[in-house]
């Protein structure tokens, strides 16, 4: 028979619901932009980090198919900054 | 001679079916991932974008998000239920969990009217970011374009997982899972979790920033 989990994923649902929170105080909050932006995405990956690791057991998963998972965001990364310096780049010769 | 040799599967107890789902979740993310950047791309172009909190409602799409993550949790609990036998748990959780995903499209849908009959305080606030009329159109520059593909896209995403689970609930009814019997559950959920895991990037990008 499995182990029951329910504490563990109530305590998750509290902290998600707290981050949420936090971050909704954050998009109302007087602070330079690129702190802001900084510090609500930051919110989020650690929002969907909780979500995947233990709500879709990730966590417990073989750690090749989380490697799989995960070899592709640097590739994100590096398109985001590919996109953003593109836009920016344009924006200054306009 | 008969030998035997002990071969380690690499991805452990990970049925194929599941393997299957995190493969098509990888591809999903990537999908979700070229409309966002997408999306930011058209922001860093524009001078014609809302600032945060001026035509979307975020305390409206917050009770959104916190029902996403509600149903998240009904949905653990619903495959936490299935291991442990509780066949009526089950039932209660994924019940749960498709009410909240159908509260979730009609808070979408009402969101939706809002803006596209208007209103003379939508037009205020679409005026602010350079936009004329009462209305917010996907014809609206490429803010209203980035918005309405992105949340439509999730929505749709809502409502394929809300199907998906009405399905898994159907079968539930007919005695199909136990606690020998459940990896169909299990998959269906990550989808879900997935729907919610997007919307956390979907509200912090779209609505927040």
């Amino acid at each position: 028979m499995e182990k029951n989990h329910k504490k563990l994923y109530i305590n998750t649902t509290l902290w998600l619901a707290v981050l949420t929170i936090i971050e909704i105080g954050i998009s109302y909050w007087e602070i330079p932009r690129f702190s802001q932006v900084g510090l609500l995405l930051t919110f989020a990956v650690a929002k969907m980090a909780f979500v995947a690791y233990v709500f879709m057991h990730l966590y417990y998963e073989e750690r090749i198919l989380r490697r799989i998972l995960f070899v592709p965001i640097p590739l994100l990364i590096y398109f985001l900054l590919g996109l953003a310096y593109e836009a920016k780049f344009e924006w200054v010769i306009q | 001679m008969n030998q035997t040799i002990a071969v380690k599967d690499p991805f452990g107890n990970a049925s194929t079916g599941k393997l299957g789902m995190w493969l098509f979740l990888a591809m999903d993310a990537l999908t979700f991932a070229a409309i966002l950047l997408g999306g930011i791309y058209y922001r860093l172009r524009t001078d014609m974008w809302a600032e945060a909190g001026t035509v979307l409602d975020i305390p409206l799409t917050s009770f959104n998000t916190f029902l996403l993550i509600m149903s998240s949790f009904t949905m653990v609990m619903a495959l936490n239920a299935v291991k442990l036998n509780d066949i009526k748990g089950l039932k209660s959780y994924l019940g749960l969990t498709i009410l909240g995903g159908v509260t979730f499209l009609g808070i979408q849908a009402y969101e939706y009217s809002h803006f596209i009959i208007g209103s003379p305080e939508l037009g205020e606030a679409l005026a602010t970011a350079g936009f004329s009329g009462d209305s917010f159109l996907w014809t609206s520059g490429t803010y209203g374009a980035s918005f309405y593909a992105t949340t439509s896209f999730h929505g749709l995403h809502v409502l394929s997982g809300v199907i998906y689970l009405s399905v898994i609930l159907y079968q539930a009814n007919k005695g199909v899972y136990s606690a020998a019997n459940y990896d169909r559950v299990e998959i269906a959920g990550l989808f879900w979790h997935f729907v919610d895991l997007v919307w956390i990037l979907v509200f912090t990008i779209i609505y927040l920033i």
